[in-house]
């Protein structure tokens, strides 16, 4: 039996109308295979989410010894020139979220409203508690508080391994500065893109 | 003639399920999101607190001015 031109065409046609159809008919039910499958969906939705597990530090009480014209403190252990008892404790600033996050901080003091006189610094350092907590790190050294915006971290993880970091503080206290009770409230900002 | 226009038919019906088939296997590949990011942010807050006493020797012009 010769099969003519058109009739190669046509089956050709018929074949690819029935292959055409098979795909479609998966593609709309889902059956392929005799395989059958359960499926167990659950929805974790992203959340941005850090906390402050130490949030306060108090350096008490003190004075400016009489002489100098300031006196140092900070959160490592220093007082120089002034009666202030030593502090050994730092904020420290956890990733609780499950998202990275990029890490700014601001105060709502900057040295001459917090502490007044001549030139008083409020400075504050980041330091990594676990490897790689805060990637590319701007204030590695003491860098001065202020009451604007500041990026520390460009990522913050929330890995368990990595999501911690320390910041110590560092004051100045000029000799001519305010007196009384001084408090100021630093607060860190995550931000991610979703 | 009736034949050729019956293989039209049937290639035109094999052409129109190929392109089909074809579209729907496309459509069911993984979406990819074209609109821009959102910005979430989350915040938390710590204090520093210091109390600075007047220093020996320098009068306290503040208290003074309360007493008198």
């Amino acid at each position: 039996m010769k099969l003519s031109k058109n009739d190669m065409v046509n089956y050709g046609a018929i074949l690819v109308i029935v292959v055409s159809l098979a795909s479609i008919g998966m593609q709309l039910t889902g059956f392929a295979t005799v395989q059958d499958t359960g499926i167990v969906n659950v929805t974790i939705d992203s959340a941005a989410a850090i906390n402050f597990t130490i949030a306060f530090i108090d350096f008490g009480n003190g004075t400016v010894d009489a002489g100098p014209a300031g006196a140092t403190l900070d959160t490592e252990g220093t007082v120089t020139d002034g009666n202030w008892d030593t502090v050994s404790a730092n904020l420290t600033l956890e990733n609780i979220g499950n998202e990275n996050v990029s890490l700014n901080f601001s105060s709502d003091e900057d040295a001459d409203t917090y502490l007044g006189g001549t030139n008083p610094t409020f400075k504050y350092k980041v330091t990594a508690d676990e490897s790689g907590a805060c990637v590319d790190n701007t204030a590695s050294s003491y860098i001065d508080m202020n009451t604007t915006s500041t990026e520390v971290c460009t990522t913050f993880p929330f890995a368990d391994a990595m999501d911690q970091i320390s910041i110590d503080i560092e004051l100045y206290i000029p000799s001519d500065s305010f007196t009384g009770e001084q408090t100021a409230t630093i607060t860190a900002t995550g931000t991610y893109g979703v | 003639m009736d034949t050729k226009k019956g293989t039209v038919i049937l290639v035109s019906i094999a052409l129109i399920l190929a392109i089909t088939a074809i579209a729907l296997n496309l459509t069911s590949s993984e979406p990819v999101s074209t609109t821009p990011k959102e910005l979430q942010t989350n915040a938390g807050a710590g204090e520093v607190g210091i109390v600075i006493n007047t220093p020996e020797g320098i009068e306290d012009k503040g208290a003074e001015g309360d007493l008198a």
